[in-house]
């Protein structure tokens, strides 16, 4: 690699060879690394400017290839690639330069909690009221002595008659038809149990739309369901619709089985949504 | 028996021993779950055989055993009836 040589002040003749070194290196002709270093609170180590009003391109960053830009600034702001290939947009002049986590919960789902393991229920509780909408994805299975049971949610650990459903199940080529009022915890899927074939699992993804309003009746949308053998008609499909008779603002849900416990490796996740 | 808990605003994640009252009150769910399914249950069974005496009525007596399967199908009962 080369080198720069040190110039000395008052050298004569004039160390043309050493400063034309200096030049070639600063456009890139000379393979020699550059290094800026001050001491001093108030000064930037290095400043640049364009004063160009129409594109105001300050620096660019290439790839190896010498065409790619890894990172540039100009007048739009700053751009960078996570790739190696096209720069996107980082933040543009005027806006906030830090993404909080409010930015982060306006546009993508937030993941809250995650519970797991052998357990009577899953109970998620402090809640922020932040969300516009949870999502609460369920994959278990129940010890009780039986090929399947309920997926039921209580919230706010209301154990009143106050659940109201609407279901379908459907098994190999039959459909079935059900619902069920004043309840003291609303079924939104169904899940194997302990005398379904080993290792098989149920699960639901259920849909809580605003759980923040403190006005109206709040609902549970879950589509979901159960494999207890690898049979004809070993799979139902469940399609639920709970109703909780309650103004009151969600911020706690429960999990549990309709009988017996999770068993181990069963895992409910809560996740916030955007508006 | 446990049920496990998460604090979602701190974090915090515990499984938590039950008490007596929960575990009394996990009994009576269990069992008013168990009733309303039974009752789901019976209303399925009482619409399949419903649908079962139109099968075998004088309306269908007379079909084709073709016919009769495909009735049955129109009317959702198991593949077997």
């Amino acid at each position: 690699m080369a080198s720069l040589e040190e110039l000395t002040f008052g050298e004569t003749p004039f160390p043309s060879a050493k400063f034309n070194k200096i030049v070639r290196g600063l456009t890139g002709l000379l393979d020699v690394p550059f290094f800026f270093k001050i001491n001093d609170a108030a000064q930037w180590v290095l400043t640049l400017q364009n004063s160009d009003p129409t594109n105001g391109r300050v620096a660019i960053v290439y790839a190896a290839d010498g065409v790619t830009p890894l990172f540039q600034v100009d007048k739009n702001g700053v751009r960078a690639s996570r790739t190696g290939g096209a720069a996107e947009r980082v933040l543009t002049t005027g806006e906030s330069a830090t993404v909080t986590a409010a930015m982060l919960a306006e546009h993508y789902a937030v993941k809250l909690a995650e519970l797991s393991g052998a357990g009577a229920s899953y109970d998620f509780q402090s809640i922020p009221q932040t969300y516009r909408h949870l999502l609460l994805i369920v994959y278990g299975r129940s010890d009780t002595a039986s090929t399947d049971t309920s997926l039921v949610l209580r919230f706010n650990n209301d154990s009143g008659a106050n659940y109201y459903h609407q279901k379908v199940l459907s098994a190999a080529t039959t459909s079935t038809t059900s619902e069920a009022t004043a309840q003291t915890s609303g079924p939104v899927g169904v899940i194997s149990a302990a005398s379904a074939t080993a290792n098989l699992m149920g699960m639901a993804s259920i849909l809580i739309p605003h759980y923040t309003q403190a006005n109206r009746y709040k609902m549970a949308r879950a589509v979901g369901g159960e494999v207890t053998a690898l049979a004809s008609g070993g799979l139902t499909l469940g399609n639920h619709l709970m109703a909780w008779n309650s103004t009151a603002a969600i911020n706690r849900i429960t999990a549990l089985p309709g009988a017996g416990s999770f068993v181990a490796d069963s895992v409910a996740t809560l996740y916030g949504l955007p508006s | 028996m446990q049920r496990i808990v998460a604090n979602v605003e701190s974090g915090e994640v515990v499984a938590v021993d039950m008490t007596p009252a929960e575990v009394a009150q996990r009994a009576e769910d269990e069992a008013a779950l168990a009733a309303a399914e039974q009752a789901a249950h019976d209303a399925e069974a009482q619409r399949v055989a419903d649908l079962q005496a139109v099968l075998n009525s004088p309306i269908v007596t007379g079909a084709t055993p073709e016919q009769k399967a495909a009735f049955a199908r129109l009317l959702g009962l198991p593949a077997e009836s």
